[in-house]
């Protein structure tokens, strides 16, 4: 590791051979000890040291003693009598050995000095033992050293951090020179926060790390979809099966309210943005999917080496006002000294596509029952439709009244829809296929270490059309130029290259919502249209053909990521004690998106208001159709540059052997920039004849037209132009830049391996805080510690503890204010040439002068333990973060000239438990069985929200989606309307409909209950390995318990009757029928009642409910139908555990392939997310982690790899 | 690759402050003169905050008898004067009836914004003076509506305890506010208005008719210092105005708000007007609320500003009733519907001179001003009492500044003996049927002549202390209902 070192002193026993007299006499009084805990007990008391054998001693009996006033010598002859043992005192050394060994009393008097091995210069501070004893020394300041040994024994053992110990065996009085040789750190022992690399014994901070051996779900290419479950405080939501589709990542719960909550990715010391600054909103929603892509999209996770979840303060103080949502540190793969090595890897993974029986939906026959029943029932619709084409039961209920069935050819139809159970899941999905390839080549000489690689990844979606491509490649190269001066490189790119369905397609939706009893094809094979409305002018109806599968074959959507980084770091080592490292940075990610649909869709005819160019009606093309040629094509591109400059001096020096000191300064200069247009939507788009547009004729002078005025052919077309957004030519355009200046400086300091200090502070300037803010740095600091209790004296000769630290940390960190401290206007320009002959503004936001960082404040008190040699290990971890200052519109006085102003007002905390255990139950050379379980619990909680009474912006909305912040809840807290059970016409009924004289606040209080949190509070992971000769075999689980989730609507939009072509949701099969149902169950009646409410006290009952403040606690146009979806009775508790990972491997013999040249070659399968287990009955099928509107959740995939080095 | 470059100058000298004043330029952040000019004009000038229901408190409105009930509703509650003025009887929620209070301070927020920036902005340093000072102007001036609606009325022994309004005179953001004494208030609208007027002194002066000049400055000074009752102040400030600036004729077929008229000093209000009279409803007797006779009453024959501020109307009956034709484009102005004009210079002075004693210049005063407005003045007679005289300049004012911003309620609300005013609201239901008639009364000495605080100020601010106002009980007259039935028997 090349990056930075910070030189820690390593655990060393030193005895100090001060002054010793034969005449030095103790008091003991020891009570059933073994032998020697009696000489470590004599050790404090006189300075001696001893040399024994510790087998021998331990075997012997365990004593009683009590002397006062004792010899030394009368101590040991008392002790020693009767063992067979016998001792010498050599230069206040004490040996003890067996009677009859060789007496050595000869002593051999070694000395030496110690050097680097590449610099030639002396190192102090080296701990030099005797192996297999406890007798030892130190080098001094020039390296030197002196030991007194016994003379049958003569190996010393040289160690110092950050070189590799050396054993060497020496002749007596000769001096020798030992060279040491400097040593890389194996990944597994450090840990790497981006600023610093740390040994994990002194590690002060909260940081859960992932191997790269455990990112093992081989079907992922991003590396956010293989963390969940994998380490404590990290919380993943994979809401989408969509290829490209980013995971909800959340460590320790989140800090903030309206700022983005998702962590700060760190890629070898470089902060990756996303390539698209997607409102916070739009991260932080689990009701929305970001396939636009984030900021690790381009990163393969074959390249990853090692990921550092950084939690608590200490651990990413150092990041400032970016750390709050913690921080995740991905460390790549370097080159190691050695022959070039050559690695292949390549995964086939299979996603079955999903059916029916996955879902609980009506089939035909169900759905026909449910319209017989509304014959029956003499049920109309509410709303006008006209069955033009005669679908469903209804459609051959009109064909046998107007006579063109007769009563048996009207069964038959009848019978042919029961029957029919088009397939609509097998239409719109497939069993997907895809496969990840990467080759790698690294390896290094004496000045040259070097890492490249290469990957292409390809996912074919289950959803038709979609498909995703993905080239990567990496460099990394550390050369040394000189002894104390060193240069690495990092070059990466990737291309991703998503293909998608036109948004104004949702195959979920369609597959979850079209009756089985529409035909998917005509007899012919051609695609069965249904006919949709898409113009009512005086009287007249406008239909045009709808099939999803004609609109899926006619449009697409692309979106392109490309990025690219570049990152230069220098190290150079001067003077005696110090280090200079310098880091240049640049990140370019370049979005691109495109979106077309042609003419032959039901999109393009909606908006061209007439079905086929042959349907043309000539009054429409002016009056009504905006598209009266071509298609619609959209697109947009947003570029996103980053530059960071980092320094850092180091400071690093030994004091007498036993107090490490580190100390680094250093100082960020990072500017991130966003440009680009996006949303730019243009008509008359030609996709099959070239990718052209169809430009607008040129206008004409009006025959006969006095005034001489022009004359225009497609009138309607115009309003392309005249609107901003939307359906409009106009591009956003983006262009942003967030400019910060930093200094910091981190402070350690080690003694005798046992006490570990760390400070942290950092301070921010940033263009994006308040201008009266903006100049003042900002400070985040930490400040932790640790105590190695394992190298306490008590503890260090125990056999079964080899870890046992605890730490404590404390710290402040920031997150910038999502809001912009600027005044700003809108619509500058002569708007009001009317009346001004001057330009106006309108004020489109007032700044908030005061706009400060967000703050959180986190203690953590953690426990690392590792027992047995490493086969039980873990670490347990309490934090408590409160964040303050966070920022909300809350209401202000309206002197402030606003209502509403963004506020640092308010508050939550988080209390989070975390624990880990891992555990090597049988390690054999053929066989090996280890487990592991995580468990995490946030528990979060609003401290100051909005206050009651002053919600005026928070919508219904917010309650049911769980957006609001409201004291005493968690922050993804969610309510839903009570359910009040059916009534005897089965239909839905509320508590509290109407509170004459009640606030809107108060009748909301009324209405909802609070249901819990939509996040799980309880989460994690757990999994066993097993290694059978050259099988390897694992499976590990996931969980997440204490959240709840709303089932899938039962009513689309607000039709409360399903017309013909609507499939209903199978809980329908349990509907109320009859009188008296209602006592068994809560699914309402068919009805073609609106039950739409009101706020006129004149309502019916039926088609209008009134309801007292309509509008606040009920959305303007909605129903009772809708109510019922947002019920409590509609949602369920979504805890589960998840069949993560099933895997099993095999390593190929070597001696079946080391004569095809290959050094390893290892075969696996795995089946991913191949079930889960959820605990409340009611989901029905319905996968917990689904959300309404999101589309397909993850689905079970099944996969086969390969992994070869050459 | 610039950057970088920059980048690492900046790392190593760290001094560069520029690096964090670069802004996203995907946003409008105003740094030109312009900018700030464009602000105010729209914010300001087209937009301006009216109390738009003001007239509807005074005694120069009065209701349409066969009005619908429902059509009159949403101006009852500041017709009758209620204790609430934000929530009608059927407690439907109104509050858009006492928005001025956001947006008069929203418009303070624009200037203070203004005041603290535009020196830094991109222009000559004359134009920046000159939009500085139309901020102080702004500012100064909506204080002074705030004050006169929402502060107790003006009494020189009392102004420095009174409740005023909240004063924020800088871009700090608090959650809430206390209100000022009257005194403070005055204070600070002076202390504005001497800096709008040093600043626009030193300035290229105003682009056009709609951005306050020197004069309108001065005049406005002179109506706060009458409002306080310093009459030297009030002579000297108009004065200032009077020198430099003409009155001029009024016709009633043309508008008399033109570009052209030397006597416009200021002309604001362009966006839609309070009172549109004419085109309100879908004939023109569907009026529900039309000027007071008694005020058509005041106007002598020879008065062309009977017809020219007002159109009469046959109500089908043969007898006439009145709508204002202040706020109708084309018919009265041309430019917007408030205005600083000279002739009020005019009537402020002569109050002065007539509080003074100086009866004479006081009546002098007003007969240059009858010689713009009367098509004769050779019949006037004119009061010589000091009483009479005062009087006499009072009801002249109401003559001249009816229906012009917030003129005839201030008036009322500072006058010395307040008439008692009557409003009398008629019940009509949908089909016609009047079931009675209720009148409310506002009296001399009544504490509604203070607007109450807006509700959602109120639950914002808890601090913000409410005005007291009385709870208002018609007179019920039920005469009309019980004709009813005694016909139908």
């Amino acid at each position: 590791m090349r990056i930075l070192f910070v030189l820690l002193f390593c655990s060393v026993f030193t005895v100090k051979a001060a002054k010793f007299s034969q005449s030095d006499r103790i008091n003991l009084n020891l009570t059933d000890v073994s032998v020697p805990e009696l000489f470590e007990e004599i050790r404090k008391q006189t300075d001696y040291s001893f040399f024994f054998n510790n087998e021998k001693m331990a075997s012997l009996d365990r004593i009683t003693i009590k002397m006062d006033n004792a010899l030394v010598s009368e101590i040991l002859d008392k002790v020693l009598k009767g063992t067979k043992m016998t001792y010498t005192i050599v230069d206040g050394v004490i040996v003890i050995v067996e009677e009859g060994e060789q007496k050595s009393n000869e002593q051999a008097l070694i000395e030496g000095t110690v050097l680097d091995a590449a610099t030639e210069s002396p190192i102090p501070g080296v701990t030099v033992m005797l192996k297999g004893s406890r007798l030892g020394t130190s080098t001094d300041f020039n390296g030197h050293f002196e030991i007194r040994v016994p003379d049958s024994r003569r190996t010393l053992v040289f160690s110092y951090i950050g070189y590799e110990t050396k054993e060497v065996t020496v002749d007596a009085n000769k001096e020798i020179k030992i060279l040491l040789e400097e040593a890389v750190l194996d990944l597994g022992d450090v840990v790497v926060t981006g600023y610093q690399v740390i040994d994990k014994r002194e590690l002060t901070s909260s940081i859960a790390s992932v191997e790269a051996k455990d990112l093992d779900i081989v079907s992922a290419i991003s590396v956010d979809r293989m963390l969940e479950g994998k380490a404590t405080g990290l919380m993943i939501s994979n809401v989408s099966a969509t290829p490209g589709a980013a995971a909800k990542v959340r460590i320790r719960g989140g800090s903030t309210f309206t700022g983005n909550q998702s962590p700060l990715w760190v890629v070898d010391g470089v902060i990756y943005e996303d390539p698209v600054p997607l409102s916070a909103d739009e991260i932080n929603s689990f009701d929305n999917v970001n396939i636009i892509g984030n900021a690790i999209s381009g990163i393969n996770p074959s390249d990853i080496a090692k990921i550092d979840i950084l939690k608590d303060a200490s651990a990413t103080a150092i990041y400032g006002t970016r750390a709050a949502n913690g921080v995740i540190v991905i460390t790549t793969k370097r080159g190691e000294v050695g022959k070039p090595r050559l690695t292949y890897s390549g995964a086939f993974s299979f996603v079955r596509a999903p059916r029916y029986s996955d879902f609980n939906l009506m089939n035909s026959k169900e759905r026909i029952d449910v319209s017989r029943e509304m014959y029956e029932k003499n049920l109309g619709y509410t709303t006008n439709y006209d069955n033009v084409d005669r679908l469903g039961y209804e459609g051959a209920l009109m064909n046998l009244w107007d006579g063109t069935y007769t009563f048996n050819q009207f069964q038959d139809q009848v019978g042919s829809l029961e029957s029919m159970n088009s397939d609509w899941f097998d239409a719109l999905y497939r069993d997907s296929f895809s496969q990840l390839h990467s080759i790698s080549a690294s390896g290094g000489g004496e000045n040259s270490k070097y890492y490249f690689s290469m990957g292409y990844d390809n996912q074919i979606g289950a959803e038709n059309n979609v498909d995703l491509n993905r080239i990567t490649a990496r460099s990394n190269l550390d050369l040394d130029l000189r002894d104390n001066l060193k240069l690495s490189f990092k070059l990466n790119g990737s291309v991703q290259k998503g293909t998608y369905n036109h948004s104004s397609v949702n195959p979920f939706d369609v597959a979850y919502y079209t009756s089985r009893t529409v035909p998917i094809y005509q007899d012919n094979g051609d695609y069965f249209k249904q006919s949709q409305l898409i113009l009512s002018e005086s009287g007249v109806n406008y239909y045009a053909g709808y099939n999803a599968l004609q609109e899926m074959d006619n449009s697409e959507n692309n979106i392109t990521n490309k990025d690219f980084t570049i990152v230069a770091n220098l190290r150079w080592d001067f003077l005696k004690n110090f280090r200079f490292t310098s880091q240049a940075s640049y990140r370019n990610t370049t979005n691109l998106t495109e979106e077309w649909i042609t003419e032959d869709t039901y999109y393009a005819a909606k908006l061209r208001t007439y079905d086929a160019f042959e349907d043309l009606v000539e009054s429409n093309v002016d009056k009504s159709s905006m598209l009266p040629f071509g298609g619609v094509y959209s697109g947009g591109m947003v570029s996103q540059d980053t530059y960071d400059v980092i320094n850092q001096l180091n400071f690093n020096k030994v004091f007498g052997a036993k107090h490490v000191l580190n100390l680094n300064l250093g100082q960020e200069a990072r500017s991130a920039k966003y440009w680009g247009a996006t949303g730019f939507t243009v008509p008359g788009y030609n996709h099959y004849q070239g990718r052209g547009f169809i430009a607008l004729p040129s206008p004409s002078y009006a025959v006969g037209d006095i005034e001489g005025g022009l004359n225009y052919d497609y009138e309607a077309m115009f309003d392309w132009l005249t609107s901003d957004g939307g359906m409009s030519v106009y591009p956003n355009v983006t262009d942003r830049v967030q400019n910060t200046m930093s200094w910091f400086g981190i402070f350690n300091y080690v003694y005798d391996s046992r006490y570990v200090l760390n400070f942290n502070m950092r301070s921010d300037g940033s263009n994006t805080f308040g201008q009266y803010e903006r100049y003042k740095f900002k400070p985040a600091w930490s400040a932790s510690a640790r105590w190695n209790i394992h190298n306490e004296s008590f503890l260090r000769n125990s056999q079964s503890i080899d870890e046992l630290a605890l730490r404590a940390s404390y710290g402040i960190r920031g997150t910038m204010p999502n809001a912009s401290p600027y005044l700003i206007l809108s619509n500058y320009g002569r708007n009001q040439a009317i009346y001004y002959p001057e330009n106006t503004a309108s004020l489109s936001q007032f700044p908030n002068a005061n706009l400060r960082w967000e703050k959180t404040e986190t203690m953590n008190f953690g426990l690392n333990y590792s027992f047995f040699g490493g086969k039980v290990s873990g670490a347990l971890d309490y934090a408590y973060s409160k964040s303050t200052d966070l920022l909300q519109e809350r209401p202000v006085s309206l002197v402030n000239g606003t209502a509403v102003q963004l506020y640092n007002s308010g508050s939550k905390d988080v209390s989070s438990y975390e624990f880990a255990i891992r555990t090597i139950n049988v390690q054999n050379k053929d066989f090996a069985w280890s487990t592991h379980l995580n468990f995490s619990y946030d528990k979060d909680r609003v401290l100051e929200g909005f206050e009651d009474g002053a919600s005026q912006n928070l919508t219904i909305y917010d309650y049911l989606a769980g957006s609001i912040y409201r004291e005493g809840f968690p922050t993804n807290g969610f309510f839903s309307y009570k359910f009040d059970g059916l009534t005897e016409q089965g239909l839905p009924n509320f508590e509290n409909l109407v509170m004459e004289d009640a606030s809107a606040e108060e009748q909301l209080k009324a209405m909802l209950v609070y249901e819990g949190s939509r996040v799980p509070m309880y989460y994690g992971g757990f999994g066993t390995q097993i290694k059978a000769g050259n099988f390897n075999f694992s499976a590990n689980f996931t969980y997440k318990l204490g959240y709840k989730t709303r089932l899938l609507k039962l009513y689309n939009g607000t039709q409360n009757l399903p017309l013909p072509y609507e499939n209903m949701h199978g809980d329908f099969n349990d509907r109320w029928r009859v009188a008296g149902d209602e006592d068994n169950t809560n699914i309402p009646a068919i009805s073609n009642n609106k039950l739409a409410l009101t706020s006129s006290t004149e309502a019916d009952g039926i088609d209008r409910i009134y309801m007292t403040n309509y509008g606040t606690v009920a959305p303007i146009g909605s129903t009772l139908w809708w109510m019922y979806d947002n019920s409590d009775t509609r949602v369920v508790s979504a805890d589960h555990i998840r069949l993560q990972t099933l895997s099993l491997s095999y390593n190929l013999p070597e001696k079946i392939i080391n004569p095809l040249g290959i050094q390893r070659l290892n075969i696996g399968i795995q089946g991913s997310n191949l079930s889960y287990w959820a605990f409340d009955k009611d989901l029905k099928g319905q996968d917990p982690d689904q959300v309404s509107g999101i589309g397909m959740p993850s689905l079970p995939t099944y996969s086969l790899n390969l992994n070869m080095n050459f | 690759m610039k950057k970088l470059i920059l980048i690492l100058t900046v790392a190593t000298l760290f001094s560069c402050n520029n690096f964090l004043d670069e802004v996203d330029q995907d946003k409008l952040i105003p740094e030109k003169t312009d900018h700030y000019s464009a602000l105010l004009l729209n914010e300001f000038n087209y937009n301006y905050p009216l109390f738009k229901t003001v007239d509807y408190m005074t005694d120069n409105v009065t209701e349409d008898p066969a009005g619908l009930d429902s059509r009159k509703l949403s101006n009852k509650t500041t017709y009758t004067w209620q204790r609430e003025i934000e929530i009608d009887e059927n407690g439907k929620n109104i509050s858009s009836i006492n928005n001025s209070w956001e947006y008069m301070y929203e418009d303070i927020a624009v200037a203070n914004y203004v005041i603290e920036l535009v020196d830094d902005a991109l222009g000559e340093e004359q134009d920046n003076n000159y939009v500085k000072g139309e901020a102080y102007f702004i500012r100064a001036f909506s204080y002074f509506n705030l004050l006169n609606l929402y502060g107790q009325p003006y009494d020189v022994t009392t102004a420095n305890v009174d409740l005023g309004v909240p004063l924020r005179e800088d871009i700090g953001v608090e959650i809430t506010y206390n209100r000022n004494t009257v005194a403070e208030c005055y204070a600070a609208i002076e202390s504005d208005l001497l800096a709008a007027i040093e600043l626009i002194d030193n300035s290229s002066g105003p682009l056009s008719v709609w951005h306050p000049d020197l004069e309108t400055c001065y005049l406005l000074m002179s109506r706060v210092k009458l409002y306080q009752e310093q009459w030297d102040e009030v002579i000297t400030y108009a004065d200032m105005v009077i020198n430099k600036a003409p009155l001029s004729r009024i016709s009633e077929s043309t508008p008399f708000v033109t570009e052209d008229n030397p006597e416009i000093l200021f002309s604001f209000y362009a966006t839609s007007p309070a009172f549109n009279l004419i085109n309100y409803g879908t004939t023109l007797t569907e009026a529900s609320y039309r000027v007071d006779n008694k005020l058509i009453a005041l106007y002598d024959a020879k008065d062309r500003r009977k017809d020219a501020f007002f159109l009469g109307i046959d109500d089908g009956t043969g007898k006439k009733y009145y709508r204002t034709k202040k706020y109708e484009r084309d018919l009265y102005t041309s430019l917007g519907f408030a205005n600083f004009r000279v002739g009020e210079a005019y009537l402020n002075r002569a109050e002065a001179y007539v509080q003074k004693g100086d009866v004479t210049n006081g009546i002098n005063d007003i007969k240059s001003l009858h010689s713009y407005r009367l098509s004769d003045t050779s019949s006037q007679t004119y009061p010589t009492s000091q009483e009479d005289a005062l009087a006499f300049v009072l009801e002249e004012r109401r003559r001249e500044l009816c229906f012009e911003d917030h003129h005839r309620w201030f008036d009322l609300r500072r006058m010395k003996n307040r008439p008692e005013i009557k409003h009398v609201y008629t019940l009509v239901e949908e089909n016609g049927t009047k079931l009675g008639t209720e009148t409310y009364t506002l009296f001399p000495d009544d504490l509604n002549y203070t607007l109450p605080i807006p509700i959602k100020e109120r639950q914002n601010n808890p601090l913000i202390r409410n005005n007291e106002r009385y709870e208002k009980i018609p007179e019920v007259n039920e005469e009309i209902i019980l004709d009813k039935s005694s016909s139908t028997n």
